[in-house]
């Protein structure tokens, strides 16, 4: 009886030991000796206890408050990387810093205003052309590096695959040792050390992915994330990266083995990871061209009825129809043009006189819908005019005298600005939008006038406040409005993003202080152990010792 | 950033205490971080997401601020301009002043006509320094050529000034949405454009298939929406809101019926015409507004009630004069009649040539001729009865083959109509069979003509700066050829669309000279509005505003007379003015003088006043007969043949410089004593008649038919004498009426018994009669109201010692001074604005800079207290832990 109580005293100070050792290592769970009295006997009719018997080492761990710790820490990781991702985009579109679109806009405007102050000065005319490439730069850059950032964030999407498969390998494989150990010789205690190193692994793979642990009877946890499992005793189901294409890049996306099933996790790194490259960034991206695009249909528009310091001697349309043949509203032209018409101008440049001809854009369904063949058989009956269909179907016109020079106005179609003829945005998207080159080549067409060619100014003074003008097609609300929205759904979006990461990084460090709090080892707590079984050790041995003098006495009877 | 964690109720490990120390050492840390950022940045945040309520602010308020920025650079840039305008104002203003003093030292009794000289000549230089003025340049802009900065406003033409810029202004945003005119144009201040001739013309353009619903109501255009056309028992809505010209709104009603019934649509040269086609049943249509719209209220189709079956005849709706407007679709209108056939794609366009009421009531019918082809249709007209009928192969013939002979028949002359498919969709291509008109029936009838095609072939002539300029329209096809035509002619005129989109309208850019609008042989300048001395003309327009002197009234209260004009005849016509306001008048009071007689009983007066068919006057017309000269004589105290051009400045009295000659036919016949003469009792009334002896009867007779012109002698050869037919010439008092007739000279002895001819192969004609005509000079001269126009005319009366024109010189730069004044303090008042709008630009700034710091600058002393205030929990923390650490059981032990 002595002997176990000995024994089970030593064994326990070792565990106490091994506790004061690991008092600073990290994920490291508490063990307890679980002592139990020995089993009673039976001598004479008395019923005699046997001492105490360990019955097994345990790790003093809290299964469920480790389930909701790996959760917190996916919601950590999840919103900690949209949050990260926002900042970056932030920075992109710097909308608090002095070189920003919204600057650059009101720069290009402004430039449209100084052509007021000096209407037929070319340099003042070259200085709206560079304003507009400084714009147009400014939004393609950003959409450059926006969509650079979300090609980061695509090739930390594909990484994941790698990150889970290896932890997802170390499970299994702690999971057949835990087994072994558990189930053969451990008996009823815990394979500590290898127990730690899963949790830990748990812990890890939940940062990278949401995850659903079940704690098997023979000392195994199986993982699943989102139905499909991922560990199933020493078994792993590997992830693999499959590519797509989607808006002119290479989207990854994690597929489980076997079942093909994307992997879409509610939380964890991967989830904010997918929703940065899909929600913040590309619906960031989104808005931008959309935002760019409407720059460049509504500004043509209005641009595109004006006309310049001189007038065209030859102009082909920038855009091109899917076909001649077809009806120009149904011709693939990213801005449709609608029922209308526009007129003509054609300008003898040494009797100063100017030729008005109406073009008719009949688009109203009678069936007779222009056509670009019959745009340029319009055209062409006007005197002195030469249009045709190029090969590549745009429409090319041209002046047959070299005293003559041609020019547009008054287009309520929008045909101008859809064909791109007399424009000066070219491009619909945010990274393809630029400034017309045959105007970047000759400043002095920038379409300024309203009244004929260098007449007046009265377009330019429509165009210098167009940025505060209401847009039908955007539901009345102005340049500047779509701008505002655009800086302001990102600021909100990100604080979004940043509150919930905060409360996220917050709720997972309150329980990880709570693991730690039942967990961890108190070394006070353990010192006034240590002294505990040493006292029992040592009474123990006194026991030993009466014993001995017990035996001793009665031999030397 | 300080995070609160939750303490442990249960059980505190080490490593909790760590984790707990070590956050809060993060916390702390990270506090101190973000405000060492905030007072190195001086930024409350540095990204949106920290503060994005504040950020948004940020934002607006940066782009308005730029906005403001660039508004004050504006303001500035026109100050300045502004400034330089004032000064050069000033100047023009005591150049003016001094020009006055020269003008007023060098008339008067003593001045000599050296002195005159010197100050024409001084005059001359002034006129020359206010050109410089006016070409004065800054920033590389011509001051005042208007929004034509880069081109020189002013050029001296001989003595007179050309302007080129326009009278546009410059304008600039002096705020956000706020356009305001920096600038004044040539015009405004020198005066330079004369006012507009034919500013109030309404050329009333015609509809047409293609005319911009823009363009309607003079302008105004038309708010499209939805109209809701109903047959009675069903209801059709019909969105309109994507139709551009009138024939797609045209279209779209026609395509979109009342269930149940077909809408036969019609755009006639005034306005809609909707009728519910006859083949789809009785019913009642009615148009009405949808919601609220009034888009059938625009239209001129709004019509609760309805019209049955009859057609609904829309309101007119004035479309505005534009570049575009064909020549051919101004002042008057072509009757027009719808030939439809039974089936779609069957209508033909039957349109009058030319405008006029005349071509009213022109029918048509289809009649099938078994000896017709198809392709080979035939057309007849009866000019009378104004019926066309084409001849055509019924159940081959096409809408397309009728329209092409009725065509032909135009180019050869055959019918005064052409035809054409109607532009309606679903009714006009043509292709379907055309229908048999019934028998008694018409398968149209033309309607809608009026007023008068525009003279194409005369032309205008202008007078400016002493040229005259003949206008070929001749070519013309739109407005604006006829508006190039002008202003390419070199005539100094600017000619454009008047401001109320109805007409056109004349100025004048050359100062310093009379200019004129007039006829060139025809109506063209009287059609465009554009004569500028017409019937209409009041009197006291003339002579520059200085009217007409007239003996106002007799002593007895009865009217004096002006002056008298004596016909050849020797009928003196003496004419007063008295009650005559305009041109018209005095036309009147000549023409129906009571002793302007006749020539010819029962015939016009004699002497006809009217208006110059080429340039501008009044034209007198003698068409009497007699020896004696066109003479008009001024009356004494009166000066109003000279004010009205009939006499020529400085005189009294202005004769005909040819005599008239009476139209007249010597026959001679073969033998003496026999030639006769016709002659006419009027100059010209007899040109063109013919004398004919028939030799048919042995009883001579006369038959004098006024409507073919023809006196026809029926004689007999062989008894007839020339004493004869003067018998029968004198028994016919038509005849005596009319023509004399005496025995020709210097044939045997005059005595008129020869025989006379037979002359059928070779009729009489009376020719030579040829009126005597006095015309008057252009009483009624325009000018450029202006500056230049003022020392112009000053010079001129120096150099000419014409007191009269140097006193309307000076009372003309009287004006131009007020003018100049006027335009002087309307610069102050922009200055004065601008100046206003600076402070309060300079003001806003201020305070949006002062609102953007508020929002997004660090509040340093808080920020500072703070920091503080986290130094020293740092510290206590630091302290707190080293405490912490100290604590342990084993030291107890």
């Amino acid at each position: 009886m002595a002997g176990n109580s000995l024994q089970a005293n030593q064994i326990a100070i070792q565990v106490v030991g091994q506790n004061i050792a690991n008092d600073n290592t990290p994920g490291y769970i508490q063990e307890n000796v679980d002592l139990q009295p020995g089993p009673t006997q039976e001598i004479g009719n008395l019923l005699l206890g046997s001492g105490v018997r360990v019955q097994g080492v345990q790790q003093q761990l809290d299964t469920f408050l480790e389930a909701r710790l790996r959760d917190a820490m996916s919601d950590e990781s999840n919103t900690s990387t949209q949050s990260s991702t926002y900042t970056q985009l932030e920075q992109i579109v710097n909308a608090l810093g002095s070189t920003n679109l919204g600057t650059a806009m009101t720069n290009f405007f402004s430039s449209i205003a100084q052509v007021l102050n000096s209407p037929q000065d070319v340099s003042t005319q070259n200085q709206v052309v560079l304003q507009g490439q400084t714009l147009t730069n400014t939004i393609n850059s950003m959409a450059q590096q926006i969509n650079s950032l979300r090609g980061n964030v695509n090739q930390q999407v594909a990484s994941m695959a790698g990150q889970i498969n290896q932890l997802t390998g170390e499970i299994a494989s702690l999971n057949g040792q835990i087994a072994e150990v558990q189930n053969g010789v451990g008996g009823q205690s815990d394979a500590g050390g290898l127990q730690d190193q899963r949790l830990s692994d748990l812990e890890s793979l939940a940062q990278l992915t949401s995850i659903q642990v079940e704690n098997q009877a023979d000392g195994t946890v199986n993982v699943y994330a989102g139905g499909e499992y991922l560990v199933y005793g020493s078994n792993v189901n590997q992830i693999n990266v499959a590519y797509q294409n989607s808006g002119g890049m290479n989207v990854a996306q994690l597929q489980i083995a076997g079942s093909n099933a994307v992997l879409d996790p509610s939380s964890g790194q991967l989830a904010g990871l997918l929703a940065s490259r899909d929600t913040a960034l590309g619906g960031f991206l989104d808005t931008l061209n959309s935002f760019s695009q409407t720059l460049a249909d509504e500004f043509n528009k209005v641009y595109s009825g004006g006309q310049g310091l001189t007038g065209y001697q030859q102009l082909t349309s920038e855009n091109a129809v899917d076909s001649a043949n077809l009806a120009l509203n149904q011709a693939g032209l990213s801005c449709t043009p609608q029922n209308g018409d526009f007129q003509l101008l054609v300008k003898n440049t040494q009797t100063g006189l100017t030729q008005t001809s109406d073009i008719r854009v009949d688009l109203s369904g009678d069936g007779n819908d222009l056509t670009l063949n019959g745009l340029a058989a319009e055209l062409s009956q006007v005197n002195g005019i030469t249009a045709s269909v190029t090969a590549d179907n745009r429409l090319s016109i041209s002046c047959s005298s070299p005293n003559e020079q041609f020019a547009f106005s008054s287009d309520n179609s929008g045909a101008l600005a859809a064909l791109g003829l007399n424009t000066f945005f070219t491009g619909d998207s945010a990274s393809g939008l630029g400034v017309n080159a045959t105007l970047a080549n000759d400043p002095s067409l920038l379409a300024s006038s309203s009244g004929g060619i260098g007449t007046d100014t009265n377009n330019a003074a429509t165009l210098a406040n167009f940025a505060n003008q209401a847009l039908a097609s955007q539901g009345g609300n102005t340049l500047t409005d779509l701008y505002d929205n655009m800086t302001s759904d990102l600021a909100q979006a990100s604080a979004t993003a940043s509150s919930s990461s905060q409360a996220a990084q917050s709720f997972s460090a309150t329980l990880t202080s709570q693991k730690a709090s039942e967990s961890g080892v108190n070394l006070d707590d353990q010192t006034i152990q240590l002294m505990a079984f040493q006292r029992a050790y040592q009474a123990s041995a006194n026991f030993i010792q009466t014993i001995q003098q017990m035996f001793q006495t009665l031999l030397q009877i | 950033m300080s995070t609160i964690l939750g303490i442990s109720t249960s059980r505190i490990s080490d490593q909790y205490v760590y984790q707990q120390l070590g956050s809060q050492l993060d916390a702390n840390l990270a506090q101190l971080t973000q405000m060492e950022t905030e007072l190195s940045t001086g930024h409350q945040f540095q990204l949106p997401s920290q503060n994005p309520v504040a950020a948004q602010q940020v934002v607006s308020l940066t782009s308005l601020l730029q906005q403001k920025q660039q508004a004050q650079t504006n303001v500035t840039s026109a100050q300045s301009l502004l400034s330089e305008v004032d000064s050069a104002m000033t100047s023009i203003n005591n150049l003016m002043s001094q020009a006055r003093a020269t003008t007023v030292g060098a008339v008067g009794s003593t001045a000599t006509s050296a002195q005159q000289q010197a100050a024409a000549e001084q005059i001359q230089e002034t006129i020359q320094q206010l050109i410089d003025i006016g070409n004065q340049q800054f920033d590389n802009c011509y001051l005042f050529a208007g929004t034509d900065t880069q081109s020189q406003p002013f050029a001296a033409q001989g003595t007179n000034v050309a302007y080129s810029g326009n009278d546009q202004n410059l304008c600039t945003y002096t705020d956000v949405n706020q356009l305001t005119q920096t600038s004044v144009s040539g015009s405004q201040v020198f005066g330079a454009v004369s006012q507009p001739i034919g500013a109030n013309v309404d050329l009333s353009p015609n509809l047409t298939f293609q005319t911009r619903l823009s363009d309607l109501h003079v302008g105004q255009g038309i708010d499209m929406g939805s109209i809701a056309v109903s047959n009675g028992t069903s209801t059709s809505i019909v969105d309109l809101s994507g139709a551009d010209t009138i024939g797609d709104v045209a279209n779209l009603i026609r395509s979109h019926p009342p269930a149940g019934s077909t809408l036969d649509v019609q755009v006639t040269s005034q306005g809609l015409v909707i009728q519910l086609d006859p083949s789809s049943g009785p019913g009642n249509l009615s148009i009405t507004e949808v919601g609220s719209g009034t888009t059938a209220h625009d239209l001129g189709i709004y019509d609760p009630a309805g019209v049955g079956n009859q057609p609904l005849v829309g309101s007119a709706l004035d479309p505005q004069l534009t570049a575009t407007t064909s020549l051919d679709e101004i002042l008057g209108t072509q009757a027009q009649a719808v030939v439809s056939s039974p089936g779609g794609n069957s209508n033909i366009l039957l349109t009058a040539q030319t405008a006029g009421l005349q071509y009213d009531g022109a029918t048509i019918a289809i009649e099938n001729d078994p000896t017709v082809t198809a392709g080979q249709e035939t057309v007849s007209y009866d000019p009378t009865t104004m019926a066309i009928v084409v001849h055509v192969e019924a159940g081959q013939t096409t809408t397309q083959d009728v329209v092409a002979a009725l065509n032909n028949a135009n180019a050869a002359g055959t019918i005064p109509f052409t035809a054409s498919l109607d532009p309606v969709a679903g009714e006009g291509d043509g292709s379907t069979l055309i229908g048999v008109t019934p028998n008694g029936q018409v398968a149209g009838k033309t309607a809608g003509g009026g007023g008068q095609p525009l003279d194409q072939f005369s032309g205008l002539q202008i007078v400016n700066g002493g040229s005259t300029y003949d206008i070929d329209i001749s070519q013309c096809k739109t407005v604006q050829d006829l508006l190039n035509t002008i202003n390419g002619a070199g005539a100094g005129m600017l000619a454009g669309i008047n401001q109320a989109g109805t007409g056109i309208q004349l100025q004048s850019l050359l100062s310093g000279c009379d200019f004129s609008v007039g006829e060139n042989g025809g109506v063209t300048a009287t059609q465009l509005g554009l004569r500028t001395f017409s019937a209409d003309t009041p009197l006291s327009d003339l002579n520059y505003g200085q009217g007409v002197t007239t003996n106002s009234t007799t002593a007895g209260g009865g009217s004096a007379t002006d002056f008298t004009i004596t016909r050849a005849d020797g009928v003196s016509i003496s004419v007063s003015l008295a009650g005559c306001q305009t041109i018209g008048d005095v036309l009147n009071a000549i023409n129906s003088n009571p002793q302007n007689t006749p020539a010819i009983s029962g015939g016009p007066p004699a002497l006809v006043a009217q208006l110059s068919w080429q340039g501008n006057g009044i034209e007198l017309v003698d068409d009497s007969v007699g020896s004696g000269q066109l003479t008009i004589n001024q009356a004494t105290g009166s000066n109003a043949a000279v004010d009205l051009g009939l006499i020529p400045a400085g005189q009294t009295s202005q004769s005909s410089s040819a005599a008239s000659t009476a139209a007249s036919a010597t026959i001679t016949s073969p033998g003496d004593n026999n030639d006769l003469v016709f002659s006419s009792r009027s100059d010209s009334f007899g040109n063109g008649w013919q004398v004919v002896f028939k030799n048919t009867t042995d009883s001579p007779s006369l038959d004098f038919d006024p409507t073919t012109r023809v006196m026809t002698f029926d004689i007999n050869a062989g008894t007839t004498t020339a004493n004869d037919i003067i018998s029968l010439f004198d028994a016919n008092s038509q005849a005596t009426a009319d023509f004399s007739l005496s025995l020709g000279a210097n044939d045997g002895a005059n005595d008129g018994s020869g025989l006379v001819a037979d002359n059928t192969a070779a009729p009489a004609v009376l020719s030579g009669g040829s009126p005597q005509t006095v015309t008057g000079g252009d009483p009624n001269p325009q000018e450029v109201d202006g500056l230049f126009t003022a020392l112009a005319r000053i010079q001129d009366g120096l150099t000419t010692n014409n007191t009269q024109e140097i006193d309307r010189g000076v009372s003309l730069l009287d004006k131009a001074v007020t003018q100049v004044n006027y335009v002087q303090a309307d610069v102050g008042a922009k200055q004065q604005g601008l100046q206003a709008q600076a402070t309060n630009l300079t003001n806003q700034t201020t305070q949006l800079q002062s609102s953007l710091s508020t929002v997004q600058d660090t509040d340093m002393t808080q920020v500072i207290t703070a920091l503080t205030a986290e130094q020293a929990a740092f510290q206590a923390s630091l302290e707190a832990m080293g405490q912490i650490f100290k604590l342990t059981l084993l030291n107890y032990l």
